[in-house]
């Protein structure tokens, strides 16, 4: 009655528990958008936004600003829309208050085009996100034209002060006059800075003359700005001019651009060299004099080579090729110039492919080598008047021949006792006084040792004739151990011989010749052994012992009838055995 | 009296198994989208809590249209036959809310002439629940965000009949179409708020369409009770569930359940297999 009381509460549990069904909590969300080309195509949407100042801007931004992004680039993410944030709030209501904001979001605004590169490297397809950086650079270069513009023209709504510097493009050294003239008695010029990326770099102060103010200030040199200037070409500075009106600083903003360029620079040399030879260096200028350091580098190290100047002419400049500066294979030639007045500073490089020069040596191997030992000879023969050294080995020997290489040296080494093999030959040319380069030759060859071969067939054949001889031995010895480890007590193969051939002495299971094993039984008392055949048992042992005639012969059919079924495919009748054993049994009781 | 008592023992064996069995079926879960006894992401059993089933669209005239939600999640196309019956079922002033597949939405949006064509699926890496496939879009009737999962885009291309289609739901700007379904965005596929529901006014009906694969499967349905209630009002929700009919264990498991528990059924084969349970008991105790 128990196990029916337990089972009603385990139906009943098995039965109800798929009813309860449990609610999940909501959980809160936090975006983090690792997809760079989703993110760069937002950020193309929202710099074509600023263009058209889309009321959508300003909610795209915030929620950039919002979402997390890789920390590799977070900062960058954050600066680019803050900067938009701001143009976007600055541009609705542009005030001369605000031209400093502006002018630090004109630049900011070249951060859009470093973050776009750097999704770019990161997006899954950079080559068709290469199309959205290229937009989104003649996008930037339009927007900043536009904060320029606006920078001017809050500079020159200025009531008591307008300011005028020529419009073109300004050479590196050449001075720019600025012009201020005051319209009102309470402002007065000071100072005119000239600056990139908010650097001041050069200033000057205003000379007066009644209402008007001069000034000079030059355009830097490249050396100068070097480290200011990521690419060539069309360079932005900006001009601060500070004014003093009522004794409160104020400040107008315009623009001066400026060219630099790289320099052009020629290496010629041969492409290829050997060690050992002179390589004849020209390099080339066509910027003007340039001061620059030529390195040669390759997989292992870089050398310097020399400081050069290069002037109006070409210079000529000749290098050793040797072990110390170049390697085997690739080399590369590097000139790199420092920033000139006009030009950046500029690296060159040049391959130039160094081959090794080795001994002439000639070496004679055959592939395949027939010998009554084993061996095999290699001729080497110095082909020049140089000394040099050899070293020969075989994989199959550990110890090599070390010789000097003259004219005609041949060298016999053991390769191997084993009939056939194949054997790697090594052989190393050595210069003692390194001109040459060290020569490695290796070559497959096979080698049949005609005495092993012979050794192994005959060896082999009078194995295999012992073996046929002993296979019975053979297979015993398998059976009793003979081959295991373990000890084993004497006579333990003749008893599994034994265990071995009962089956055939008792006749394989035939009833006829369980029938005449009786018989044998009352007469001999001794059954067939497993080394004797049943006719000679029969012969030896059973016919001595029968005297009658008849009884004999009942007992040789008997026999017969035994090999039949035992051996024959035609079987005896088993009555036939009965009767002949009956007759024997009969005839045995008349003999005695 | 030795010979006919294995009989007996054997005869209760069956019966005995083929009721545990049957008791079994009902117990052993089933996994299928949208279905109301499946727990699993994609199941219903959440809002099945709260509704009544539907087990054939056949038996929608035995509710109050006016007082009545019909909510539809199908994953393959409607039969002429049902698609009619949602017709009569709108057109007495009932509501019926779709989702499912575009298969299943396709031809629901046919029968009442409303010609459309698939874009593809919606991502939005922004206003997602840290899931790409469960999006926050924005309900403009009513004035609230849900999450739905897997939206697709469709645009209609042409309506028939003077049915009026009006877009009431949109993914955020943030969100694009996966045109080349890989996943992730490629340059080129639009960046752009998409419409996710529409309604389409049948009769003194009506019927929104939501183009994703689940609105209240229990992986969203936590975020849209707010919006289930606004929307039911004081209707009685029906959920469809007569897409089992395909599939006997299902609807088996769909008679014997019932959203507020067991039915009298389940109850009725429970006692049956006790008592013979009990009666197998007490005959074996006789016998020794």
């Amino acid at each position: 009655m128990n196990k029916g009381a337990l089972l009603l509460p385990i139906i009943l549990v098995v039965l109800l528990v798929p009813l309860n069904n449990t609610a999940t909590a909501m959980e809160t969300p936090s975006t983090t958008v690792r997809d760079c080309t989703y993110l760069l195509a937002v950020l193309e949407k929202a710099i074509n936004y600023t263009e058209t100042m889309h009321p959508e801007l300003e909610d795209i931004a915030n929620t950039m600003l919002a979402i997390h992004v890789d920390p590799g680039y977070s900062n960058l993410h954050v600066k680019v829309y803050r900067a938009i944030l701001d143009y976007y709030t600055i541009i609705q209501e542009p005030r001369v208050e605000l031209i400093s904001k502006l002018y630090s979001i004109y630049q900011d605004l070249d951060l859009v085009n470093e973050y776009a590169k750097k999704l770019q490297s990161c997006s899954r397809d950079p080559e068709a996100s290469y199309a959205i950086v290229a937009r989104l650079s003649l996008r930037v270069i339009y927007l900043k034209s536009r904060v320029e513009d606006l920078i001017k023209q809050l500079s020159m709504s200025h009531e008591a002060i307008s300011i005028n510097i020529t419009d073109k493009i300004y050479e590196p050294g050449e001075e720019v006059l600025i012009e201020a003239i005051v319209k009102n008695s309470t402002c007065t010029p000071t100072t005119a800075i000239l600056g990139i990326y908010g650097v001041p770099l050069y200033q000057n102060n205003f000379e007066c003359s009644g209402s008007m103010c001069y000034t000079l200030i030059s355009v830097p040199y490249a050396y100068l700005v070097k480290d200011y200037l990521k690419t060539t070409g069309y360079v932005k500075f900006t001009v601060i001019i500070k004014a003093l009106c009522s004794g409160v600083e104020a400040r107008l903003y315009r623009f001066i651009t400026t060219s630099y360029s790289y320099p052009i620079l020629v290496i010629d040399c041969p492409s290829i060299t050997q060690k050992g030879d002179l390589l004849n260096i020209t390099i080339s200028s066509y910027s003007g004099r340039l001061e620059g350091v030529l390195t040669v580098k390759n997989s292992s190290n870089e050398t310097i080579l020399g400081e050069i100047t290069i002037g109006e002419s070409p210079v000529n400049y000749t290098v050793y090729v040797d072990e110390s500066t170049f390697s085997i294979g690739k080399n590369t030639l590097k000139l790199c110039v420092n920033a000139s007045e006009k030009t950046l500073p500029y690296c060159l490089e040049r391959p130039v492919i160094v081959q090794p020069r080795y001994p002439p040596v000639e070496i004679k191997a055959s592939q395949v080598y027939l010998t009554w030992d084993g061996s095999i000879q290699v001729l080497l023969t110095n082909l020049g008047n140089r000394s040099l050294t050899s070293k020969i080995a075989l994989s199959t020997s550990i110890r090599g021949v070390e010789a000097p290489v003259s004219v005609g040296n041949l060298y016999i080494l053991q390769a191997s006792i084993l009939p056939i093999s194949i054997v790697n030959l090594y052989v190393t040319i050595e210069d003692p006084l390194l001109i040459y380069d060290t020569y490695q030759y290796s070559e497959t060859i096979i080698v049949i040792n005609a005495s092993s071969i012979l050794i192994l067939v005959a060896v082999g054949s009078l194995f295999t004739a012992i073996l046929r001889e002993h296979e019975k031995v053979f297979v015993l010895m398998l059976r009793s151990g003979g081959f295991s480890p373990r000890p084993r007590p004497l006579g333990s193969a003749h008893r599994v011989f034994n265990e071995l051939l009962t089956p055939y002495a008792l006749g394989l299971g035939s009833r006829i010749a369980a029938i005449y094993y009786d018989l044998v039984r009352k007469i001999a008392r001794r059954l067939p052994q497993p080394s004797e055949t049943l006719r000679e048992h029969f012969e030896f042992v059973v016919a001595p012992l029968i005297k009658r005639r008849q009884t004999r012969e009942l007992l040789q059919r008997l026999l017969q009838l035994v090999e039949r079924d035992l051996y024959s495919s035609s079987k005896p009748d088993l009555r036939e055995a009965i009767e002949l054993y009956e007759g024997v049994l009969s005839s045995v009781e008349k003999e005695a | 009296m030795l010979r006919k008592k294995p009989k007996i023992i054997l005869l209760y064996a069956i019966v005995l198994g083929a009721l545990i069995g049957l008791a079994l079926s009902t117990i052993i879960p089933a996994r299928r989208d949208y279905y109301a006894l499946d727990p699993g992401e994609y199941g219903q059993s959440e809002i099945a809590k709260s509704t009544t089933w539907i087990l054939g669209l056949q038996n929608l005239g035995i509710y109050n249209s006016l007082n009545s939600l019909l909510i539809i999640a199908r994953d393959s196309p409607l039969k002429e036959s049902e698609l009619s019956e949602l017709q009569s079922f709108a057109g007495n002033g009932g509501l019926i809310l779709v989702y499912g597949s575009w298969s299943a939405l396709k031809s629901i949006l046919e029968y009442f002439g409303v010609i459309a064509e698939y874009r593809g699926r919606i991502i939005d890496p922004v206003f997602n629940m840290n899931n790409p496939d469960e999006v926050i879009v924005y309900l403009n009737t009513y004035n609230t965000s849900i999450v739905i999962y897997s939206p697709y885009a469709i645009t209609v291309t042409e309506t028939r009949g003077g049915v009026q289609v009006e877009p009431i739901a949109y993914s955020s700007p943030y969100s694009y179409i996966d045109e080349l379904p890989n996943n992730a965005y490629d340059a080129g596929e639009e960046i752009n708020r998409f419409p996710v529901a529409y309604r389409i006014l049948i009769g003194n009906g009506e019927l929104i369409i939501f183009t994703a694969l689940g609105v209240f499967t229990n992986n969203v349905y936590n975020y849209n009770m707010g919006f289930l209630q606004v929307l039911r009002g004081s209707r009685e929700i029906l959920l469809d569930q007569s897409f089992c009919k395909q599939d006997y264990l299902l609807y088996f498991k769909l008679i014997v359940n019932t959203p507020r528990g067991v039915s009298s059924i389940y109850i009725s084969i429970i006692a049956l297999v006790l008592m013979v349970v009990i009666y197998v008991y007490r005959a074996t105790l006789k016998k020794h």
